[in-house]
């Protein structure tokens, strides 16, 4: 649809108007041409349509008559809206009803006036138009700078491992679907990541993500914050209140550590997903929900069942696709990537000196059992982003005792990222990883020539100075 | 006759070519009948009512609406007459402006 804003000026605000009565026209052309407004006029909402095909046409307002020829204004609305235009439109008509009014509103009309044309109220309801149009507009370039600000956009993920692009593909290829998605994985290892990754990926992209952690609060307010409440139904509910289910409406619901809800709160979740409808404590009638509800959690559920702490019931219905996500110390190819890009955000955000790691912290980096995973990694750069008084940061930065670095049995076997060896220069990795297991060093090292190559495997075996029937053997093993 | 009704002063050139229109319309008026064109008539009566008093002629707008009902009642009886009036008030206007 080449349907798109116009400029955000005050001056040479530009209307297109659909009317198909000429004096209509003159009389808009006479009143407002002079005060700076700029028109294009057509007869029929086909006319528009048929014109928006064929070039881009820019406006601030929409302004439509209700009965035209061969669309009604109210259907023109509903037309544009579905093909996302988000542009005021104001509708115009003789037909003076609260009927018609009220089906232009819920049609996505911005205001609804009535002939004859009051034009100095018409020109009120322009501006209030173009003002709140400037602000849907303000609020998108907002929303979006906060996003980037403070998330991870899923198509920039650093993730490196085989196994935590799995869970990415996996999560990009079930987006579209309907279907029921539990996320497993330790805490901090990017469950939400995923996540919002099925969120972003899917058609409800443009709904709100809105995401709970079920372990983070009682009992009680958990099911006050999930349904909603009405006013005076319990102590201190001093009015009526929507629950996530329902705030959460054309978005997602993300439910964190579900394994941690009570046996009351799982049977009323399963309700809500076989039902699809919510009734808010103290009301008595059900409410259509249309929601897609991600649950994740760090427990292992099947146990949980087993255990009899988790509703087997609830269990099939919300494990349709697992999207499981290793923990950290198992995918060490993301260390070091993670923790290069932790350490520029954090050095942007406090204004930091903090350029690179130490060979020592490099050591410690690697060898760390990230028992908080991703999470435990991004607040330990964040503290030595903060405390560096330096280039680089080294391990008291992290306040950490050097004594206390784990023996050399416990090495994990990982080189870093080829960009981070760029940024180190001369410094080398040899002296700031000491030993690595034969079979890891070659795997890395294929998969990173591979890379270098992008993907390109005849290269890659020449520079590697093996055959290529021997390349595609390892690669095999590997996984790729 | 209010002729500023917006608070908007409506240029002279503006309301003559409106009534040029009208002229037309009414010149229109016979053949439509006899053709018994409803759709006619209650076209003319929907815009004339939505446009005739932002011109400053509040009368007219009040004539149209009465044609437009009639017309989608398909009540002749009632739509000759308010054609009439239509007819009427457009000679009165033009023997007051000459």
């Amino acid at each position: 649809m080449a349907l798109t804003l116009g400029n955000t000026k005050n001056q040479d605000i530009e209307i297109i108007v659909i009317e198909d009565d000429i004096d209509v026209q003159d009389l808009l052309k006479a009143y407002f041409t002079p005060r700076g407004y700029s028109m294009t006029f057509f007869e029929s909402p086909l006319q528009l349509l048929e014109e928006a095909k064929k070039r881009n046409l820019y406006a601030d307002v929409i302004i439509t008559d209700l009965l035209l020829p061969d669309l009604t204004g109210t259907e023109l609305i509903k037309k544009l809206r579905a093909w996302g235009v988000t542009l005021p439109i104001i509708l115009i008509t003789s037909k003076s009803s609260i009927q018609t009014a009220y089906d232009a509103i819920q049609a996505g009309a911005f205001d609804f006036i009535v002939k004859p044309l009051h034009l100095p109220q018409l020109e009120i309801s322009l501006q209030r138009a173009v003002r709140f149009k400037e602000i849907l507009h303000e609020n998108t370039h907002l929303r979006q700078a906060l996003k980037e600000k403070t998330e991870i956009p899923s198509d920039k993920v650093v993730a490196k491992s085989q196994g935590f692009r799995n869970a990415l593909d996996l999560a990009r290829r079930v987006a579209q679907s309907q279907a029921n998605i539990l996320i497993t994985g330790e805490s901090g290892t990017g469950k939400e990541v995923i996540a919002r990754t099925i969120h972003e990926s899917g058609s409800r992209s443009d709904g709100p993500f809105i995401a709970i952690n079920c372990a983070a609060i009682p009992e009680t307010l958990l099911e006050a914050e999930l349904f909603g409440y009405a006013k005076g139904s319990f102590t201190g509910a001093i009015d009526k209140k929507a629950g996530l289910f329902e705030e959460a409406e054309g978005g997602t619901l993300f439910l964190d550590e579900i394994g941690d809800l009570s046996q009351p709160l799982q049977a009323k979740l399963l309700r809500v997903l076989q039902d699809r409808k919510i009734k808010r404590i103290g009301e008595n009638r059900f409410r259509d929900i249309n929601v897609r509800i991600l649950a994740a959690t760090h427990r292992n559920l099947k146990q949980e069942v087993i255990e009899h702490r988790f509703r087997e019931d609830l269990y099939f219905r919300l494990n349709v696709i697992p999207i499981h996500i290793p923990p950290l110390r198992d995918r060490p190819e993301d260390i070091m990537p993670l923790a290069d890009f932790f350490l520029r955000r954090f050095s942007s955000v406090n204004v930091s000196t903090a350029k690179r790691f130490s060979n020592e912290t490099l050591t410690f980096l690697l060898r760390h059992h990230w028992s908080g995973n991703v999470r435990e990694l991004e607040n330990t750069v964040e503290r030595a982003v903060v405390l560096c008084q330096s280039e680089e940061i080294t391990p008291a930065d992290m306040l950490i005792d050097p004594s206390h670095l784990p023996s050399e049995n416990k090495v994990l076997p990982l080189i870093p990222s080829s960009n981070y060896q760029e940024e180190q220069g001369a410094k080398g990795i040899e002296s700031s990883v000491p030993h690595f297991l034969l079979d890891e060093i070659v795997k890395t090292h294929i998969i990173k020539i591979l890379e270098f190559n992008k993907g390109a495997k005849d290269k890659t075996a020449k520079m590697l100075g093996i055959d290529r029937k021997t390349l595609y053997r390892k690669l095999n093993e590997y996984g790729y | 006759m209010n002729m500023d009704t917006n608070s908007f002063l409506i240029p002279q050139e503006l309301r003559e070519r409106y009534l040029d229109r009208r002229l037309k319309d009414v010149e229109n008026c016979d053949l439509k009948l006899l053709n018994l064109d409803w759709a006619y008539f209650e076209r003319l009566g929907h815009q004339l009512k939505g446009n005739a008093a932002s011109f400053g002629f509040k009368e007219l707008g009040c004539i149209a609406n009465d044609i437009e009902s009639s017309a989608k009642n398909k009540d002749l009886v009632q739509l000759e007459i308010y054609v009439k009036d239509f007819k009427n008030w457009f000679l009165e206007l033009k023997g007051g402006l000459l």
